[in-house]
């Protein structure tokens, strides 16, 4: 399975669970002056888990452009030498906003890696 | 995510990529650090908010965060054990592959360093098109250290020359069909990447050599103990601006050591003697006066912040001769030193004070204020009246007025500054900066014009922080503190150990000597007048502030109402009224070129029947009247379906030039070529032409001598025919 065709069946795996696709935010966080770029799929929705902003859905799946250099993950001087660390990196994330918890989010990755990828469980 | 924010316990999921990949230790389970087990997916159930101090507290709805790696997860279903060589990074492999000539999968050395080349060249494709640009601080930093790194490694595989650009366009080619906004950013993306490679290829291939020489060097002399030393890494980096982090993948690919101690000590010592005072100063172009006075130590203290006019004694005076006078009188220009002065010198783009000195039976006029060494600020100007003497009391007083409107215009700098930085971006930076009284002009990087929407943006702001009056504060602390604090510094420019911080509220925080007026208000109003560009990447802005923002504006309106006048309606549907005109005008344009074609076309017959016989030959010569280079060929279609047999040369004035056509029909050609006709034709109008046989075009810029030149073609003809 291609890695285009792995993002697509995520967004859509997930979108069929009532979660909202949402496109990835930029690498450069807005309004968060503790990071230097965009580091996981979580960043634009730091407020929400907060409880400091409403949205109109409750649940999310994105695939996040990330990029981890400098900072708390340098993984500059790796980069090369390693079979997996990037500086830049795609991250497919579900997310839920005070929705559904534990038990489905288990649930639901159990089934994304058994079912829809087919990996043996 | 970062040290604060929401956080929870998680659950990861692994997979096991079997027993072949493992360590084999018989304690190899979940966790270990060999490549059996493979985390592909994180789970945070998300209860607690961490804050700065490490304190957690309850969030108000548990939530879920979860992450997967996709590089992963690709490698994984593709049964691949390195992310590299799943189908995410395989087209920009190849494509690196087919540029250096070389294959992957071969050689350990090889494949790091496609590898690094294809995951940086990802990062700087996307990092660009979020707006980070190379830079020497910040996320700009971090871009130019991942784009030199890969460009370095492009050396080890014998890729010379401009090629990280192509690799980022093959990235932008495989991403932008799942991330749309990347195709916006190609050209930027080129430009980029490309002054970048071309300012660093060189700085890097003389560092290489350097370094290459050296390691071979202490390889022969030290042999498996060789160690880089210190103040050759500093040398490379102070020198030639060789990034260290280079000469750290250098030396473990070459197996050497790195001196990181003795690299700190060098930086350290560096920056110890760039403290030192005066004597890193260039004393050749110093007056001798000057110099003199740097010898015997002596200094004046600014008081201006807080004064703009003192009483003190004239230390020194240096003549026009460049010399140290004890008196000057009347008539001369001097340059003053005082123990204090409440003069501003010239610095960080603001321009000096002006003013006067005045003393008992005499004044000068102060015409510039400088400080051609630090602490050294000298008043230059002309002695209007008396003697003035070195130890006699004085007045040093500036002149109101200039100061003040000088002042607006650097807060308004630093206002407009932070302002652009939150429109266009954080790679705004200071590239240039002047401020006098007239109006303030700010040179920053940037790589496209500023819209039209983008400055209104920007007046908006800084206008705003203006309405809220907001206190300029300034204080001295020392250079550590105040960057961590957040101060913008400039690059390039060098600080010393304590700095002055000027800060306007929460909005804007400067290194900065300059003169600032006490409350944003006293500002009253900015307005940008102008944005162009200087250099490739940087910008400026002129902007006026205070008493001439305002008068700027009321000019305009008077223009304005100028235009309603002659328009006899109100400026609102002026465009309106513009566009209704234009559109008439380029109508009756079309019109006048309808008309001039026809009256052309039908004095054709006239035309025709007239001519000259030349030989037998019937030969056309003539002036029309052409609105366009489309009418001569229409002319020249016309006669040549009407004329039998014969030549003709027409020729008209076309916005102030001669133009000129000439045909010959068939039967004809092997006499005279319309070619060889018309250039000759075209030498009396100045010019050149050419074309086929049966017709031929030219156009010469001296069009007075146009009817002299058709008054010549039956003689040129006869010529040709004789040859």
């Amino acid at each position: 399975m291609t890695g285009n065709e792995v993002r697509r069946r995520f967004i859509e795996y997930f979108a069929n669970k009532g979660h909202s696709a949402q496109d990835s935010s930029s690498l450069v966080p807005h309004d968060d002056p503790t990071l230097l770029f965009t580091n996981a799929g979580m960043v634009q929705f730091k407020r929400l888990f907060m409880g400091e902003e409403q949205r109109d859905y409750s649940r999310a799946v994105t695939c996040q452009r990330c990029v981890r250099a400098g900072g708390k993950h340098n993984d500059l001087e790796n980069v090369g030498y390693t079979a997996r660390h990037h500086t830049f990196f795609e991250m497919l994330g579900n997310f839920s906003f005070g929705d559904y918890f534990k038990k489905e989010a288990i649930d639901y990755a159990w089934e994304f890696l058994t079912k829809e990828l087919n990996l043996p469980p | 995510m970062g040290d604060t924010g929401p956080c929870g316990p998680c659950s990861e999921i692994h997979i096991d990529l079997g027993k072949e990949v493992g360590c084999d230790r018989p304690d190899c389970a979940v966790g270990c650090d060999c490549d059996r087990f493979l985390e592909l997916w994180n789970l945070v159930f998300m209860q607690f908010y961490r804050d700065e101090n490490g304190t957690m507290t309850r969030l108000p709805k548990p939530s879920i965060d979860t992450g997967m790696g996709l590089e992963r997860v690709a490698a994984v279903l593709q049964g691949k054990f390195n992310n590299f060589d799943s189908d995410l990074f395989t087209p920009i492999i190849e494509h690196i592959c087919a540029l250096a000539k070389k294959e992957y999968g071969l050689d350990k050395n090889i494949n790091a360093s496609m590898r690094v080349i294809a995951d940086h060249a990802r990062a700087t494709t996307f990092l660009v098109a979020d707006g980070v640009l190379p830079s020497n601080e910040g996320r700009g930093y971090v871009l130019r250290r991942i784009m030199r790194r890969a460009i370095r490694f492009g050396r080890t595989i014998g890729l010379k020359g401009l090629f990280f650009g192509t690799v980022c366009d093959k990235v932008l080619d495989n991403m932008e069909e799942a991330y749309p906004h990347l195709s916006s950013s190609r050209e930027l993306l080129n430009k980029v990447t490309h002054n970048e490679e071309t300012r660093f290829g060189e700085t890097l291939d003389h560092g290489l050599a350097m370094l290459g020489e050296k390691i071979s060097l202490l390889k022969r002399e030290q042999g498996d103990d060789a160690l880089i030393d210190g103040e050759f890494i500093f040398k490379l980096y102070d020198t030639f601006g060789f990034p260290v982090d280079i000469v750290r993948d250098i030396a473990i690919e070459k197996h050497v050591s790195f001196d990181e101690a003795g690299f700190e000590a060098a930086m350290a010592k560096q920056r110890e003697q760039s403290r030192r005072s005066w004597k890193g100063v260039d004393v050749d172009h110093l007056s001798s006066g000057i110099t003199q006075l740097l010898e015997k130590g002596k200094s004046s203290a600014f008081v201006g912040y807080t004064t703009k006019a003192v009483d003190t004694t004239v230390d020194a005076i240096i003549n026009t001769e460049g010399l140290l006078s004890a008196d000057c009188s009347q008539g001369e220009r001097v340059q003053v030193l005082c123990s204090q002065t409440p003069f501003y010198a010239e610095s960080g783009g603001q321009v000096g004070d002006i003013g006067t000195i005045s003393w008992e039976n005499g004044q000068m006029q102060v015409e510039s204020t400088t400080e051609p060494v630090k602490g050294l600020i000298l008043h230059e100007g002309l002695i209007q009246e008396g003697v003035l003497k070195q130890g006699v009391s004085v007045n040093l007083s500036v002149a109101d007025a200039v100061r003040d409107a000088t002042a607006l215009n650097h807060t308004a700098t630093h206002l407009l500054h932070a302002a652009m930085k939150e429109v266009l971006g954080d790679h705004v930076k200071q590239a240039g900066s002047l401020v006098e009284e007239e109006r303030l002009r700010f040179d920053f990087t940037h790589f496209s014009p500023v819209s039209t929407g983008e400055i209104v943006a920007i007046e908006n702001i800084v206008n705003n922080e203006i309405r809220k009056n907001i206190d300029v504060m300034s204080a001295v602390l020392d250079r550590e503190t105040a960057i961590s604090d957040g101060a913008t510094a400039l690059f390039g420019e060098k600080y010393d150990d304590e700095v002055r911080v000027v800060s306007i509220g929460a909005f804007s925080k400067e290194l900065c000597g300059g003169t600032h007026t006490s409350a944003t208000g006293d500002i009253g109003f900015l307005k940008i007048v102008s944005e162009t560009g200087i250099a490739s990447g940087v910008r400026r802005i002129e902007a006026v502030t205070g008493k001439r923002a305002v008068s700027w504006a009321q000019n305009l309106v008077s223009q304005a109402g100028e235009i309603s006048d002659i328009l006899s309606g109100p400026l609102g549907s002026a465009g309106d009224k513009i566009k209704t005109l234009m559109k008439r005008q380029k109508e009756l344009e079309q019109e006048v070129a309808r008309l001039t074609a026809k009256i052309a076309l039908s004095d054709l017959d006239d035309l025709l029947s007239g001519g000259t016989d030349v030989n037998g030959i019937k030969v056309i010569a003539c002036e029309v009247m052409l609105d366009s280079p489309k009418t001569l060929r229409e002319i020249g279609d016309k006669i040549r379906d009407k004329m039998k047999s014969g030549i003709a040369v027409i020729g008209g004035n076309l916005n102030g030039k001669a133009a000129l056509l000439s045909l010959v029909s068939k039967d004809l050609t092997n006499t005279v070529k319309a070619g060889a006709l018309i250039s000759e034709v075209a030498k009396i109008v100045g010019g050149k032409g050419g074309g086929r046989p049966d017709m031929a075009q030219a156009g010469g810029p001296m069009a007075d001598k146009l009817s002299e030149a058709i008054g010549k073609v039956p003689e040129i003809v006869q010529g040709l025919m004789g040859k």
